[in-house]
């Protein structure tokens, strides 16, 4: 197969548009690794990494040898007992993983405009989860409702995560929801500028789990 | 320039400490132990406690530990632990105006004690319906700490007998 590693950039973006950029990333970076092996994949981290900040991590962690982990378990442990959860940002592998582990749980979702997509088409593979936006995910509040987030790479002081978490968990919705997960998606931050990400202190979430 | 406004000469007349000093010493287990008659529920108790002590100015989150813990160790001192008898008011979360209709779960895991406005205004519903509205409007790390508050008052008036 031939791989033209100019364009994988566009492919990517509209990928991660509605897949999210990590899951995006680890289904590019199996593929490319298929065709063409670590060198290939080394070449295309070297020609977008900068542009696509949590390809640049994944395809890094791939040439490590590590492998996406999808265990949604350890922050179903710390939803057991709410009614209700937003989930700002979409990574569709995690997603799908908490949807199933949380039956119980009224889900919404606020997709990120980062990296706009067809949201008609991302929330039909997500049955029975309401869309939300920043005018409405309020709706959910309450004394059994969280927000949750993706985590791409965290420090001992910062987090790095999409826009709209910053006006999501700001100083009026603070005391509006229970708990403010992170789900950490990528461990440590980004080696280059972290673009389309926001950098906020670490202490904003009442919880922050490796995935 | 007025009296008022003239600088004491041996300092400032306010010393303003540094925002970690002011927190330093919160101790969020301990103040948390001390409310769980009030707040039985572990996750209740976290999310009201994070909302005094962790959330708006440091002043503020300082100030509602060094109340809520006196009031605490008098209760404790004196056996007041338990919810305060006699109805109790439900206090709901501020909310987007636009959206207030549309969630059906918006009360504060702690609610307001009747009680205590009697002994304020023997006999008047409305002014203890405004006395309600004073404790529970406003930033909720202020009328979460009120009503907190209100709690242990109740509590502990419930412990000591009326004086003629």
């Amino acid at each position: 197969m031939t791989v033209d590693v100019a364009s994988i950039g566009q492919s990517f973006r509209v990928a991660a548009s509605e897949l999210g950029m990590c899951d995006a990333a680890w289904r590019f970076v199996a593929e490319i690794d298929a065709a063409g092996g670590p060198a290939l994949v080394r070449e295309v981290r070297d020609a977008h990494g900068r542009a696509f900040p949590v390809l640049d991590a994944v395809f890094a962690r791939h040439l490590a040898g590590v492998r996406p982990a999808v265990d949604a378990a350890p922050v179903a442990a710390l939803c057991h007992d709410l009614k209700r959860l937003v989930v700002v940002g979409l990574e569709a592998w995690w997603l799908d993983a908490l949807v199933a582990a949380l039956p119980n749980v009224e889900l919404g979702v606020l997709p990120s405009g980062a990296l706009p997509g067809d949201t008609a088409r991302m929330m039909s593979n997500l049955p029975g989860v309401t869309q939300v936006g920043l005018d409405r995910f309020q709706r959910f509040a309450g004394p059994r409702s969280a927000l949750l987030t993706f985590v791409y790479g965290a420090s001992g002081s910062s987090a790095f995560v999409l826009p709209e978490w910053v006006r999501a968990q700001g100083p009026d919705v603070r005391a509006q929801f229970r708990s403010f997960i992170g789900w950490n998606l990528l461990g440590a931050p980004a080696e280059v500028y972290p673009r389309w990400l926001i950098e906020v202190p670490r202490d904003q979430f009442t919880d922050l789990v490796d995935a | 320039m007025s009296k008022h406004h003239k600088h004491h000469p041996h300092g400032p007349p306010h010393k303003r400490h540094a925002s970690s000093a002011v927190t330093a010493f919160i101790d969020a287990d301990a103040l948390g132990e001390a409310l769980t008659p009030w707040l039985p529920a572990a996750a209740d108790r976290e999310f009201v406690l994070r909302c005094v002590l962790d959330e708006g100015p440091a002043h503020h989150r300082g100030s509602n530990y060094v109340l809520l813990s006196l009031l605490a160790k008098l209760a404790q001192r004196l056996g007041a632990q338990a919810v305060a008898p006699g109805p109790q008011r439900t206090f709901e979360m501020r909310l987007p105006p636009h959206l207030e209709d549309e969630i059906d779960e918006r009360a504060w895991p702690v609610g307001v004690p009747e009680g205590v406005f009697d002994v304020v205004a023997p006999g008047d519903p409305r002014a203890a319906e405004a006395m309600t509205d004073c404790l529970t409007d406003g930033p909720p790390q202020h009328a979460v700490a009120n009503v907190l508050m209100a709690q242990l008052l109740a509590s502990l008036l419930a412990q000591v007998p009326e004086r003629p």
